[in-house]
């Protein structure tokens, strides 16, 4: 399928496809333009003090802070927590939708509160915490981030799972497999790269947020992307930079983990993210 | 055995989507309390929704609805024009090349907004792009467009190929051809890219509150709920008017999709009889 | 051939024109907001919610009559100083105004960012000698606190005066906002700041404290603790060259020697696990609801939240109070033109509005916070007691509160309960009750209307500030501008915030280590660990799994072409 150019001379359907690619064109710059450079540029601020010296002082300022490393554990563990909770809710949540013939409606109704502000919707949560009388910390911070971030994960999965043929699970079962076993060898296989997107989809923007631990937790619970917005709003872009720069290295492993799984499941890259 | 399985699995979905909507049912409530701290103080009152348009802030928020949508809307038609005609191009790729597109699509859609907050900032400051609306909308298109290239890509894989080929052997040009016989075949695509847009646009906060600079004076609906509260607390109208657009919203995606069954249904009595 | 190229060549124009479009649209935009038709512009930066927008258009008005020339405002906010110096430092905002407080104005200046409003106004006096007289109307008390501390800064060898580069706006107090059926007067009195920290050993007060979240205030509130409870290091300030028991209340908040942050890092943390948490928005929703009893607050916030709050008549007591405890922080916003400015002129001529004594009272009005006019000045102006009277700080004189008298031609008013004498305007009169023959005291009978409002007489309607049928209650005048909340002493107790300089970082890493705490704790460490190697382990398995497959599959591939 490689075009060159010197086939696509001999052949007129080819030429065409050929001029198509140049569509793309105008978003590749855009990208290029205003989310790899954006992103180069973050390294270089990570390596420059404020007065725009070569330095390394930011690393060694980072990574020898206590605070900054246990904000780091602090949200990585609520990052963890929260993922799996959302897996667990939105697995079975997806997949009974999945089976049922109005799935792709109902889903619609899991997604629609997102469309009242989330900071709007995080107070309502904690004016429902403060008249059940519960403490806010960790506990609530959890549940604000698994109600923020579930459509995240039940919708790509149930786009993984409703896509699944339901042949393969009806020729397991012709062949004699018991309901756990057809979900432990068909299903639950040919769901992983929903499962690997909708991790990513929550682990990334709960480790990353800022406003909502703040609020459920009283300010009490701090977490990376509150400790990146305070670094920058003080004007620490150095330090700021790194810890971006730390974010991104997540991001990566995430796009490394989704594509090494979009590429097996043949479901195309990324495909199964939204 | 089955029909008590069912009850459970019913029982479950409904039990999360009570959750789901617990809050959201309590911003309904409190909006008819005219207060903005859960109290029914005043008992029911329609004050909150007469507020949106009396309120001596009600000039700024309309402000900021206006530049919400100006925002939404300038930057999901820009990004599903160019989402559209890049997942095109995208799909007339190689292999490798494709590869690499859609990996460098997906970042987007992965990295953490604050990242792209800030990293945006950086780049804007250096550059010294103008404060404003340049700044917001840009942001907005770069994180917007991914969504629609990976929903139009779908359409185009399942599209018979042929078709498109055929018209161009029986003698359209290729700007016919892409008009009749390709959009009509990926416009459902389009649609759900430019809705995504549109919404994702919308309820963005991160973003906007880093890049929106401080000699202009724009503020969204998101950016003004935050910096609302800082002395008088939060005024009643945000209840009222987020009440709005949720039930409005509900609205629209139940009529849309009783339409769709309805339709539904009659082509299945149709191609019954 | 061609054709179609030529077609690609036109649908690519179309689709790089819509990626431009923004920075088509926004070059418009910008422009139009700089030529505006001919208009000059204004950008004022400003806290959120920090006045009464009436004022902007107004102001536009304004310009237009004194200058002739039209004025559009392009109003901005920010939420914390922090925010409006990063902005501003990085030196490509185009904003003319800002309102920060002193020592964000302090770190301007030493930038070298700010423009001397004293040769402005010299300098545009020459063609409006009218446009800025109402700069005289600021409290001098107020600026005579600033010159103390920032009187003459020493810049780069030079000195500088900070009243020549602002004009203060508002300003207030640190200090506690309470609930007054949960903490005693006595109590804040015994243990002042001590109750952040519930010195007290009040059962009721565990885990409900709220800290402000913000390092300056936090900061101040725990080294007068310290000050108090002897907490402070030994031995001798690097900085100031003396005891750290001896320092003022200034120099208590501005200390930022590593032994002081130790200390009050060591404080903090070990409040973080007692109190419910840090705020700097909700905190007044929280004490009127009763979820928390006790908030660091400023005295504006402060105010607001006690009107608010409930009022039990049976004892004449609001559910919430506020107490300043003796050593303290006085804090000023003021307004300060950017050098970069393109529009002083307005700029000056907008801080000159705001000195007006109605601009002052109608943003007490709107904020609630003090306004740095004169109350001297209000207390006379008719704007002022208008916009008071309009959000109902001020209300009208009742018979049944007060009778009036007339005492050597002058009209007094007498409350019985309280046993004072007060004139038109709310001060106090010496009264000498001579029984004898020779009494100047007599009582006027004033038209009142139904419900016992005096109307105001004929007589006085020209002398009278106010262009009312009533007369305005003189002790609502007096309960406004003596509160001692709203209008506390200025002492040597009050400390001003100064900007830190480079200790700042350390200052923020270290209010940071205190917010974030101990950490999670060690149970919880091993779950983690176990999950991501699980899911480590997972991942990997799967992955050596498909590169076993990968093989073979390629091959299929290959076969299938």
């Amino acid at each position: 399928m490689t075009n060159t150019a010197a086939a696509s001379v001999s052949r007129p359907k080819r030429r065409f496809k050929l001029t198509k690619r140049v569509f793309s064109y105008p978003y590749v710059l855009f990208m290029l333009l205003f989310v790899v450079i954006p992103l180069v540029m973050i390294l270089v601020n990570a390596f420059l003090d404020t007065d725009n010296n070569l330095t390394l002082d930011n690393f060694a300022d980072f990574f020898t802070d206590s605070s900054s490393l246990i904000i780091l554990a602090n949200s990585l563990l609520v990052g963890v927590i929260t993922t799996a909770i959302c897996l667990i809710i939105g697995y079975p949540l997806s997949y009974i939708l999945s089976k049922m013939p109005s799935g792709r409606v109902l889903v619609l109704f899991y997604v629609l509160p997102m469309w009242v502000n989330f900071l709007i919707r995080t107070l309502a949560t904690k004016a429902i915490f403060i008249a059940m009388d519960v403490n806010l910390g960790m506990g609530t911070v959890i549940f604000g981030m698994v109600y923020n971030y579930l459509p995240f994960m039940i919708l790509p999965l149930h786009t993984t799972l409703s896509s699944i043929d339901r042949s393969y699970i009806e020729a397991a079962q012709d062949l004699g497999a018991d309901n756990s076993t057809v979900f432990l060898k068909t299903v639950l296989p040919l769901s992983v790269s929903g499962i690997i997107s909708g991790i990513t989809m929550v682990f990334i923007p709960t480790i990353s947020t800022f406003a909502i631990s703040q609020l459920l937790s009283n300010g009490k619970i701090f977490l990376f992307g509150d400790s990146i917005q305070m670094k920058f709003e003080q004007g620490l872009y150095g330090v700021g930079s790194i810890m971006s720069l730390v974010m991104l290295v997540f991001v990566l492993v995430s796009n490394f983990i989704i594509n090494r799984a979009g590429r097996k499941s043949g479901l195309s890259i990324g495909r199964s993210l939204w | 055995m089955v029909k008590v399985k069912g009850f459970f699995e019913k029982a479950y979905l409904f039990v999360i989507l009570a959750i789901l909507y617990a809050p959201i049912l309590l911003i309904i409530i409190y909006s008819f309390s005219n207060s903005s701290n859960f109290r029914f103080d005043e008992g029911f009152t329609f004050e909150a929704y007469i507020s949106i348009f009396t309120s001596e802030k009600s000039p700024a928020l309309w402000d900021a609805v206006g530049n919400t949508f100006l925002i939404a809307a300038v930057s999901s038609v820009i990004a599903t024009v160019m989402g559209t005609f890049a997942a095109i191009g995208i799909f007339a790729m190689g292999r490798k090349a494709r590869r690499v597109l859609e990996n460098v699509n997906q970042f987007p859609i992965i990295n953490s907004e604050i990242v792209m907050a800030v990293s945006l900032m950086i780049f804007f400051v250096t550059f010294t792009f103008p404060e404003g609306y340049l700044r917001l909308i840009i942001a907005h298109i770069a994180f917007c467009t991914p969504y629609v290239v990976l929903s139009v890509l779908p359409k185009l894989e399942s599209m018979d190929p042929n078709v498109y080929e055929a018209a161009l052997d029986l003698g359209a040009n290729p700007f016919k051809a892409l008009v009749k016989v390709l959009f009509p075949m990926i416009t459902p695509g389009i649609v759900s890219g430019f809705v995504l847009a549109f919404t994702l646009s919308m309820d963005d906060f991160i973003i906007t509150q880093i890049n929106k600079g401080a000699s202009t004076g724009i503020n969204t609906l998101s950016t003004y709920i935050y910096s609302d509260a800082r002395v008088q607390g939060l005024e009643p109208f945000w209840y009222a008017i987020f009440s709005i657009i949720f039930v409005v919203i509900l609205a629209l995606v139940l009529t849309l999709n009783l339409v769709k069954i309805n339709r539904r249904k009659q082509k299945a009595q149709e191609g019954a009889i | 051939m061609k054709k179609r190229r030529t077609f690609a060549a036109i649908v690519l124009a179309l689709v790089c024109i819509c990626a431009l479009m923004p920075v088509l649209s926004a070059c418009n935009t910008s422009g139009g907001g700089i030529g505006g038709g001919g208009a000059d512009t204004l950008v004022i930066y400003n806290w959120e919610d920090y006045i009464d927008t009436g004022l902007l258009n107004e102001f536009e008005k304004y310009y237009r009559e004194v200058t002739g020339r039209s004025l559009s405002i392009t109003y901005s906010t920010f939420d914390t100083n922090e925010t409006m110096l990063t902005q501003v430092m990085r030196g490509e905002t185009a904003v003319d105004l800002v309102c920060p407080s002193e020592y964000a104005i302090e770190r301007l200046m030493r930038a070298g960012l700010l423009a001397n409003q004293t040769k402005l106004i010299e300098e545009f006096s020459a063609d409006y000698p009218e446009a800025f007289s109402n700069l005289a109307n600021v409290n001098q008390t107020v600026l005579d606190k600033i010159g103390e501390t920032f009187g003459s800064m020493d810049i780069n060898g030079e000195s500088y005066d900070m009243r020549d580069y602002m004009v203060p706006y508002m300003w207030g107090t640190l200090g506690l906002l309470y609930n007054t059926k949960i903490i005693s007067e006595e109590e804040l009195e015994e243990y002042g700041w001590g109750m952040l920290w519930n010195e007290s050993g009040n059962p009721d007060l565990e885990n409900m404290i709220l800290m402000k979240d913000s390092v300056r205030d936090s900061y101040a509130a725990v080294v007068f603790y310290m000050e108090k409870y002897g907490l402070l290091p030994d031995g001798i300030s690097a900085t100031y060259g003396k005891p750290f028991s001896e320092l003022t209340a200034n120099e208590l908040i501005n200390c930022t020697d590593p032994e002081m942050l130790d200390a009050a890092e060591r404080l903090l943390t070990e409040q973080r696990e007692r109190i419910s948490g840090y705020e700097v928005d909700f905190g007044k929703d929280d004490m009127i609801n009763e979820i928390v009893y006790l908030d660091l607050a400023w005295s504006g916030d402060a105010l607001w939240a006690i009107e608010e709050s409930e009022y039990y008549e049976d004892t004449d007591t609001y559910q919430l109070g506020y107490y300043v405890p003796e050593k303290s922080n006085i804090w000023y916003d003021g307004w300060a033109i950017l050098e970069s400015s393109d529009s002083k002129l307005a700029a000056m001529m907008f801080i000159d509005y705001m000195c007006r004594p109605d601009s002052g009272a109608r943003n007490i009005g709107y904020i609630g916070y003090t306004s740095a006019v004169d109350q001297e000045v209000m207390k006379y102006d008719y704007g002022a007691a208008q916009a008071l009277l309009d959000v109902e700080y001020l209300w009208y004189a009742n018979e049944e509160e007060c009778s009036v008298y007339d005492y050597n031609g002058k009209m007094v008013f007498y409350y019985e309960g309280e046993g004072y004498y007060l004139d038109l305007y709310g001060n106090e009169v010496d009264v000498e009750v001579d029984v004898t023959d020779e009494n100047h005291l007599t009582e006027l009978a004033l038209e009142t209307d139904d419900e016992g409002y005096y109307l105001l007489p004929e007589g006085l309607k020209d002398s009278y500030p106010l262009d009312e049928e009533y007369i305005v209650c003189p002790d609502s005048i007096s309960l406004f501008y003596d509160d001692e909340g709203r209008y506390p002493e200025i002492t040597e107790n009050l400390g001003v915030m100064q900007d830190y300089g480079a200790a700042n970082e350390d200052v923020v890493n270290m209010w940071q280590r205190a917010k974030a705490g101990g950490g999670v704790p060690s149970s919880l460490w091993w779950c983690l660990l176990a999950i991501v190697l699980f899911v480590g382990a997972v991942l990997g398995v799967y992955f050596l799994k498909e590169a076993l497959k990968g093989r073979p599959r390629r091959l299929k591939d290959a076969d299938r072409k």
